[in-house]
């Protein structure tokens, strides 16, 4: 992949070309948090590349929250999505793509929603700078700068300049077109930026070491199912599903139909949480699993068994987000490290 | 393709098998083939969608039939609201239905209960279609009483059938002096099947409890887990493998099952919850 160097007056005529040619979503610093949202005209892309990740799970903009998938008896259901610039991400936002499309653009039966979506979704990450508590992407195997691909363009700052990587063929392609002159960076400056990436991924790693999480999460996770930590988390859960829906992972949804007479209806899909006791009931109200110490650890088995042993990777990118969510302040990370033997 | 869209299907015929179950018989706009095992999503409008595995002969592909116990809201509200000539709605197949070319030349233990007969007069059809292919057939079949027992006319060709073998029990026969078959679950009729078991398959599908007193009996008389077949019931809802209601372990049963073999589950404990 090439690095070029990039000045802060070229980033903002980079996302000004992308407000050209797509709908711009950008990372805004609001009083408790970031967030997406809309490009304006006066936004300062380049101070945006320090941000914090927007809170905002990535997934909700291929995986909708909630939408119409179907009309009976006759469907004019026809994805056909505007194309959307993601600015700001971070690699964690990033790496959960790997999973959903894994799972949506499945070879045998893609979903044509998430499908359409993603095609039309041009990302620009940005390095983390920086690291906050409820950081743990180095805990689950990953790291704070893109490492699995999913971006198109990926900024980086490092002491007063900046370092643009291409990350696909698209990203190319528009870096052409918009002919921003850029020289490449030379060995010694990406030399910098991998020392950079070092520091900061040693910090998240140090943030967590209190956690004493197993390095082998997969194991502890399969061998230990009778965990403790189980039952003692599910005596503060108050099942709100609040970690499954900022989780940028969890992909479950749930097909309603709305009637609209007789013989007609709407079929929507909904975000869904495997910590509600609908959730896997089947006919007559049986439930495989009734307690909800029996759910915390299928959502934990789900993301670090399970996912492991089909997929090859965990089903969590250490974003953090459940953590900050949960207002039973469960923190996923003692979840972890209570499994372990 | 649009994943979620239900195809129409008139309902054409409505039979009473049993005081708790119903089959529907229902003409698609467009032919849904099948193979044995496999199941659909059935939709009811205005009420929603549930999995069931047609019991029909998947060589027929312009109709099919589904037969129904009434436990759930929406199968409720098939017995109560919906005749013939109404329509539903249906998606599929999806799954994995019973690979009869492994079955292929061996002798074959078929286990059911209850409604689970459903998905296996399906899988007799298709046996008995090319019935020269496999070694033998067995099938024990039980019910909670001789009046729960479904597809009687069926059942009757069965039992006087030379292409395979049928043995019937009830769990009660307090009201029917004329029952003159086994009482007892059906556990009690699977010893000494006169099988060869290293060589075999057994099959088993029915309610939970009994698929997991099956599947302990078949371990006992020497099956391995890898020759026991399994027709799975969880909460399919997409069917398609991305809504994550149906998991099991690694699984997702509307997508690797739901015919899965015992020893892709026998590590989880929530197999027959």
């Amino acid at each position: 992949m090439k690095n070029y160097r990039l000045t802060a007056e070229q980033i903002n005529k980079l996302i000004g070309a992308r407000a050209d040619r797509s709908r711009v979503l950008v990372p805004v610093q609001s009083e408790e948090r970031v967030e997406l949202e809309e490009l304006d005209e006066n936004y300062d892309a380049a101070r945006a590349v320090d941000f914090f990740r927007p809170f905002d799970p990535l997934k909700s903009l291929v995986l909708s929250p909630f939408e119409k998938v179907a009309e009976f008896p006759h469907s004019s259901q026809t994805p056909d999505p505007a194309e959307v610039t993601l600015y700001g991400v971070k690699a964690c936002s990033v790496n959960h793509l790997r999973l959903l499309d894994e799972i949506m653009l499945d070879e045998e039966i893609a979903d044509s929603f998430y499908q359409a979506r993603r095609e039309k979704l041009f990302i620009i990450s940005c390095d983390c700078q920086i690291v906050e508590d409820t950081c743990f992407c180095t805990e689950v195997g990953l790291a704070p700068h893109p490492t699995t691909g999913n971006f198109d363009l990926n900024i980086a700052h490092i002491e007063g300049e900046y370092l643009l990587t291409v990350g696909s063929e698209r990203g190319g392609l528009f870096l052409e077109e918009i002919g921003l002159d850029l020289a490449e960076a030379g060995p010694e400056t990406e030399q910098q930026l991998e020392e950079q990436r070092q520091r900061i991924a040693e910090e998240v790693a140090e943030k967590n070491q209190e956690f004493e999480i197993e390095e082998d999460i997969h194991r502890s996770v399969r061998s230990n199912r009778d965990a403790e930590v189980y039952r003692e988390k599910a005596e503060d859960c108050v099942e709100c599903g609040g970690c499954n829906l900022v989780c940028s992972s969890c992909y479950c949804f749930y097909l309603a139909d709305r009637p609209e007479d007789q013989t007609s209806f709407s079929r929507f899909r909904l975000w869904d949480s495997c910590q509600f006791n609908a959730y896997a009931r089947v006919a007559g109200d049986e439930s495989p699993r009734p307690l909800l110490m029996q759910r915390i650890r299928h959502r934990i088995a789900h993301k670090f068994d399970y996912l492991e042993e089909s997929m090859g990777f965990y089903g969590c990118v250490g974003c953090g987000r459940c953590i900050s969510a949960c207002p039973a302040g469960i923190d996923i990370r003692s979840l972890l490290a209570g499994v372990k033997q | 393709m649009n994943p979620y869209q239900p195809i129409p299907a008139e309902v054409v015929e409505i039979i009473a098998e049993s005081p708790t179950i119903t089959t529907y018989r229902f003409i698609p706009e467009q032919p849904i083939p099948f193979l044995t095992g496999q199941f659909v999503e059935l939709t009811v409008p205005g009420v929603g969608e549930a999995p069931f595995t047609p019991s029909s002969d998947p060589a027929v592909a312009d109709q099919m039939e589904i037969s129904i116990m009434h436990v759930g809201k929406l199968t409720q509200h098939l017995r109560d609201k919906t005749e013939v000539g109404d329509m539903v709605g249906i998606r599929g197949p999806y799954g994995q239905g019973y690979p009869l070319d492994e079955f292929a030349g061996r002798e074959i233990l078929i286990v059911g209960g209850g409604v689970g007969l459903a998905p296996l007069r399906s899988l007799i059809y298709a046996l008995l279609g090319e019935i020269e292919r496999f070694k033998a057939v067995k099938i024990k079949f039980g019910a909670r009483t001789p009046g729960d027992i479904i597809y009687k006319a069926e059942v009757e060709d069965w039992l006087n059938s030379d292409e395979l073998e049928l043995e019937l029990t009830v769990d009660s026969d307090e009201d029917y002096p004329d029952w003159e078959g086994n009482v007892g679950v059906v556990t009690t009729i699977m010893d000494d099947p006169d099988l060869e078991i290293d060589s075999g398959v057994a099959v088993a599908c029915g309610p939970p409890i009994m698929m997991k007193f099956a599947t302990q009996k078949f371990l006992s008389m020497g099956y391995s887990p890898e020759q026991i077949y399994l027709s799975m019931e969880k909460n399919m809802s997409c069917g398609i493998g991305k809504c994550g209601h149906c998991g099991i372990g690694p699984y997702y049963v509307c997508k690797d099952g739901p015919v899965m073999t015992y020893d892709m589950l026998e590590k989880y404990s929530e197999v027959f919850e």
